[in-house]
């Protein structure tokens, strides 16, 4: 870094404004009058999980999404696109490289993945890149990892567009990283085998069917079976670019149709945020007024920190405060 | 002299200009007092203008004041102005002091009252008729002729009242005294006292002046009753009686009231010359009442023609980003003005003296910014007594003191503590998702010394701590931001600056200032995989030297060297640009920079000369050459002002100069941006007039265009760097131009009412690079209107207000989102940058001010109503989380604050 001067820090000092106002929340989605972030309204899609999670060369990953309809919506169509370098997302992630520059990058090689992959509830990538190729351009863009990182793989980008009955529609994208050396441990999707209510002191199993009934406007104990076995230990780079064993940080995000979670999310960090405290929420459903429904769903996605994505569902009765 | 003699005439009293010098104008930006009911005099003091008057008073008799023997031995020399109060028969009734000598205490102020009390004028007259009329009166104390002091003073003449001769034989002091103003405890210094009664048929009085300590004294009063008055101007008449007895000696001690207490009364306008195309000055007392401000010293620049209305405290002149603006103390860098990014300034209003802007075209004396300069004056204490005072708001405490060191010097300290924590830490409720383990906090420390040991040199030291901390505990990381890992967030700011100032004049041609700056920055925020820590000593030396060659040439030459040492591990997000929205920060692209130990010597020389080529035209030609160290190169900046007073109300005026600066420093960095990247440039130009037709008005019209050029740009280029590809991120290829005009209309005190209306007209537009199209800078707003009045009320109220009305900022709106599945959020998709625009913002502030006036010390308290009528104004457009709906985030609604204030 070249020499600095003290009068000249507004850039630093900038970034710091907004990392003060993102800890205050006042960033996009956090403003009072709307609807929270995890109340389930419209058409949303709510993950996309990859199996296995960063494919191996010449390996073949499985795409599906959780996509969440309100009742007596349904899904109209579905679209599967991918690019292997896409632009910024605040210009929505334009592919920036055609099929025939990807063609000719990859020495004429007729085995490619086609950009468009289907309309199917589900999509299919094969891993049919050049390791060569992909390691190559990553050895360029080893100082660039805000350009791309390929610490877990390359990353491609991976996108679909979803259209309900009713004309909602909503764009998704989602990183693919496509493994290219054998130094890339592999990473399983995380586990989480079903949700819990805590009703009169006793765990209830939240099914499909809304066996279980929950009081409106009141807090409800409600818990994600993530089994602690599942929870890997990998090795990372620190800030330095040096190996570092790491284990693997879970975010689990609470979605539901009727009233507020005490948090939209919450996480498990090693040695920060114990897991117990990370699979509990508690959720008040609304009342009849707000919710005129007498059931409603609950969601909960848990990702881990390296692509890996898995989720639970489930549905509840909605009975009368006590 | 008789009571009658000693009851000056107060029922037309008039304030009128003289020419040549020899009667300075400064009785209309005056509030005379009004006399109680009851009170001596009888009339209503009355304000006549000037012009109204069909004769001014022309002086036909001049008496040579005695020169103090002491100063004379010393080679010093000095000037008093007067105030001298000529009845309608043209004699001098009275004598005040408006301006004591520089030094004080050698006998000028005492020696020039003596003379000026046998002084004859023609009568003042108005419509025809004789008038008493106030004026005031420089007596220039000159070494000449060498004539030895100790000459007996010109006789007084007919009429005149002269000092008690002290008897030639052992002179007894048998009433002596000290008069000091109520409340302030200040010397009234150059206050004629009078004692006086009726002896037998015919009346006896005499006068003695205070010295700079306010104290009196009378030689061999005879025994009996004396009646003593003392009525200095802009006080209350003070009257009591005293019993002289044989042998005995009488020490009283006077408090005298001031008619009023309100800051405007007291303002000293140190009217140095206008050399600036723009240049708006503010003295602390003024700024201190300023509504929408809560007191606060810095928040008033934004009153000001030409700077745009910001929500953080940025400084944003004639268009240009805030960081392309300095802020500057005593003419020396410093990192931060605000406490909190805009919550308070780190400067109490005690230890400041005024606030200078500039919003373009400013001397080569300054450098390193492309838009405008504010440069924050610190007092030049001149404690007579120990002082200060103790001020207490919703927002934090402050104190200060300030003391004399001998006759030729004060000391003062000043310190404040906010208590936001302990409202917040109450407010926020057990349940909360978040915990405040230190809850945002500021403390700033001051210590401020002058000491002028001699008239020639001026000693000055000042010393300033500053420190903010925050700390917060989430319960739930994530719902900050899924990718946040952590769960603690905390932010200090500590700097402090030391800033030593000689400064020598050994003569009136000859003027040399030296400043030397030192000091610490420190920025420490953590907050998961965020980090910033920087820690920068730097040292500046500045010197000017100012030579005067007759009465058309001087010339200023300098050096201003900065250097500074670095020391930064920063792993952030790359920081949104000019043009970028801060909603697209990306938490999952960090990037990480470790600087040690950098260091950097910035140079710079200039030169700038004063030319009057005629009497009334004067040219500011001057030269300044920067060497940037960062990005290893020079710049030559020319610049050029004139002013030429058209008329004694008319001048014109015009200014055009190139402007450098440096990148900031992320830009340069290699991790974070460039480090090929050059200084940004700017040519301003302006030209304008300004009128004032009557003392208390005037009128300021300027046109400006800025060029900018070398503008750093975002860009998505890649370059070839060592054999690999890499992304340039910025490069020069920006431009911009902003234009438009300022009119500002100021109306100083005069029928009890101050203020200003300053409209500005503005449009500034950037291209950058990689883009075709013009577009709006982030903070260009086209119409920007401020009035600012404050109305003196009887009884020491003021009552004061703002109102704005400025054109909503331009912002970018969001065209689309896609949800990104990775990071669980919707990113927004922008549509043109700065396309969009906030409605426009509204807002009136109110501030009421009262003093009660103590014997020792005077209390006040202050209402500030920011936002009256509770206008939502917008400051830009909040989302839901997908983006699909909008609304306007409002600012500040309804703010009462409330603040007491005990000066002693």
């Amino acid at each position: 870094m070249t020499p600095t001067s003290p009068v000249h820090a507004a850039g630093f000092r900038r970034a710091l404004v907004v990392a003060l106002a993102l800890s205050a929340g006042v960033s996009a989605g956090c403003s009072e009058g709307f609807d929270p972030y995890n109340r389930l309204t419209g058409l949303r899609v709510l993950a996309i999980q990859s199996e296995p999670v960063a494919p191996a060369p010449d390996e073949t990953t499985t795409l599906t999404p959780l996509i969440y309809l309100p009742p007596g919506d349904a899904v109209a169509s579905m679209s599967w696109s991918w690019c292997p370098y896409a632009g910024p997302s605040s210009q929505g992630y334009p592919c920036l490289i055609s099929e025939e520059q990807l063609a000719q990058l990859a020495g004429g090689a007729d085995d490619l993945p086609p950009y468009d992959l289907g309309s199917g509830e589900t999509a299919s990538f094969d891993h049919t890149l050049d390791p060569d190729l992909l390691a190559s351009v990553c050895a360029g863009a080893a100082d660039q990892p805000e350009l791309l990182d390929c610490e877990e793989g390359f990353p491609a980008r991976v996108t679909l567009t979803v259209r309900s009955d009713s004309g909602e529609e909503v764009e998704t994208v989602r990183i693919l990283h496509l493994r290219f050396t054998d130094d890339q441990e592999p990473n399983q999707n995380p586990v989480v085998d079903g949700l819990r209510a805590v009703v009169d002191g006793g765990d209830e199993v939240i099914g499909d069917e809304p066996t279980v009934t929950l009081p409106r406007n009141t807090d409800t104990v409600v818990r994600a079976d993530v089994p602690d076995d599942v929870i890997e230990s990998y090795t990372g780079t620190d800030d330095d670019g040096q190996p570092e064993e790491r284990v693997e940080e879970l975010v689990l995000t609470w979605f539901v149709e009727s009233g507020d979670t005490k948090s939209e999310r919450t996480a498990f960090i090693d040695e920060i945020e114990p897991l117990e405290d990370a699979i509990e929420n508690e959720w008040s459903p609304d009342g009849p007024d707000d919710y005129p429904r007498d059931t409603s769903q609950i969601v909960v996605v848990v990702r881990d920190d390296r692509d890996g994505v898995a989720w639970a569902s489930g549905s509840v009765a909605l009975g009368d405060a006590p | 002299m008789s009571a009658g003699r000693a009851r000056r005439a107060r029922s037309a009293r008039a304030a009128l200009a003289c020419a040549a010098g020899l009667v300075a104008w400064l009785g209309a930006a005056r509030s005379w007092a009004q006399p109680p009911p009851g009170a001596v005099g009888g009339g209503q003091p009355n304000e006549i203008e000037a012009g109204k008057l069909s004769k001014v008073p022309k002086q036909t008799k001049f008496v040579e004041a005695e020169y103090p023997k002491d100063a004379f031995d010393k080679g010093i020399e000095a000037d008093v102005i007067l105030l001298l109060d000529i009845s309608a028969e043209g004699k001098v009734e009275s004598v005040g002091i408006a301006q004591p000598a520089e030094p004080p205490g050698m006998g000028f102020d005492e020696a020039a009252m003596v003379a000026a009390q046998q002084f004859e004028f023609t009568p003042a007259e108005m419509n025809g008729k004789p008038i008493a009329v106030q004026i005031t009166y420089r007596y220039r104390f000159t070494i000449k002729a060498r004539t030895a002091p100790g000459e007996t003073p010109a006789a007084g003449g007919p009429g005149t009242a002269t000092r008690p001769t002290a008897p030639a034989r052992k002179p007894t002091v048998n009433f002596a005294g000290d008069l000091i103003e109520r409340g302030t405890r200040q010397p009234l210094a150059g206050v004629v006292v009078t004692v006086f009664r009726d002896d037998g048929e015919k009346a006896t009085g005499f006068e003695a002046p205070t010295d700079a300590a306010g104290h009196f004294e009378f030689f061999d009063l005879a025994p009996g009753s004396w009646k003593v008055l003392a009525d200095p101007p802009g006080y209350y008449p003070f009257r009591t009686t005293e019993t002289i007895t044989a042998g005995q000696r009488i020490d009283a001690t006077y408090h005298v009231e001031r008619a009023s207490y309100n800051p405007y009364d007291v303002t000293v306008t140190a009217a140095r010359p206008r050399k600036e195309v723009s240049r708006t000055v503010l003295s602390a007392d003024e700024i201190d009442k300023v509504p929408g401000g809560a007191g606060d010293p810095l928040t008033v620049v934004q009153n000001f023609a030409g700077v745009a209305r910001s929500l953080e405290g940025f400084l944003v002149v004639r268009g240009s980003a805030p960081e392309d603006s300095q802020f500057f103390l005593d003419g020396t860098t410093i990192p931060f003005i605000y406490h909190f990014g805009g919550l308070k300034s780190v400067f109490p209003i005690g230890i400041l003296e005024s606030i200078e802007f500039y919003p373009g075209n400013f001397s080569p004396m300054y450098g390193r910014a492309t838009g405008g300069i504010v440069d924050v004056r610190l007092k030049e204490l001149k404690p007579k007594k120990v002082g200060g005072y103790a001020d207490v708001s919703l927002l934090d405490t402050g104190v200060y003191l300030e003391m004399p060191l001998g006759k030729k010097g004060g000391l003062a300290v000043a310190g404040r503590r906010s208590y936001i924590d302990g409202v917040l830490n109450l407010a926020v409720p057990d349940d909360a998702p978040v915990s405040l383990v230190t809850a945002p906090v500021y403390y700033d420390f001051h210590l401020l010394g002058n000491y002028r040991p001699s008239p020639a040199h001026d000693l000055r030291g000042f010393f300033l701590f500053s420190d903010d901390r925050l700390e917060i505990l989430f319960d739930n990381p994530t719902d900050v931001d899924p990718g946040f890992e952590g769960n603690t967030f905390s932010n200090a700011t500590t700097f402090y600056r030391s800033l030593l100032t000689y400064r020598y004049v050994p003569g009136d041609r000859f003027e040399n200032t030296m400043r030397v700056a030192s000091g610490r920055d420190k920025i420490s925020l953590q907050g998961g995989q965020l980090r910033f820590d920087l820690d920068i000593f730097t040292t500046q030396l500045r010197d000017a030297a100012t030579a005067r060659f007759g009465k058309r040439f001087a010339l200023t030459a300098g050096a201003d060297v900065l250097f500074s040492q670095t020391d930064a591990l920063i792993t952030l997000p790359l920081p949104p640009k000019e043009g970028e929205p801060p909603t697209d920060f990306d938490i999952e692209n960090l990037v990480t920079t470790d600087v040690k130990d950098q260091r950097a010597l910035d140079s710079a020389g200039f030169v700038e000369g004063e030319v009057r080529v005629l009497d009334d035209l004067m040219l500011l030609p001057g030269v300044r050459l920067d060497h940037f160290d960062r990005t290893d190169s020079y710049g030559v900046q020319p610049r050029l002002t004139a002013r030429w007073q058209l008329s004694p109300t008319l001048t014109a005026k015009g200014g055009v100069g190139l402007f450098m600066q440096e990148p900031q420093l992320d830009e340069t960095n290699s991790d974070f941006g460039n480090p090929d990247l050059e200084p940004e440039r700017a040519l301003h130009t302006s030209a304008g007039v300004e009128l004032k037709p009557r003392p208390w008005l005037s009128f300021d019209v300027t046109a400006f265009y800025k060029n900018l050029w070398h503008l750093v740009s975002p860009t998505d280029r890649m370059v070839m760097d060592g054999g690999e590809m890499r992304p340039l991120l910025y490069d020069n290829g920006g431009t911009g131009d902003v234009y438009g005009a300022e009119v500002v209309v100021r109306h100083d005190l005069n029928a009890n009412l101050t203020g200003w209306v300053a409209y500005t007209l503005s449009r500034a537009e950037r291209e950058d690079s990689d883009v075709g199209d013009k577009r709006l800078f982030d903070f260009d707003q086209t119409h920007i209107l401020t009035v600012v009045a404050s109305y003196v009320l009887p009884r020491n109220w003021l009552v004061s207000g703002r109102f704005r009305l400025v054109s909503g900022n331009p912002n970018t709106p969001v065209i689309n989102a896609v949800y990104n599945a990775g990071s669980d959020k919707y990113d927004p998709v922008f549509g043109a940058v700065n396309s969009d625009r906030d409605r426009p913002f509204h807002q009136l502030d109110l501030r009421i001010d009262k003093r009660w006036i103590y014997q020792s010390w005077i209390f006040g308290a202050y209402l500030d109503i920011q936002n009256v009528y509770n206008k939502a104004n917008a400051e830009g457009v909040s989302y839901n989380f997908d983006y699909s709906e909008s609304k306007a985030e409002t600012g500040l609604p309804l703010l009462t604050i409330f603040g007491l204030k005990a000066e002693f």
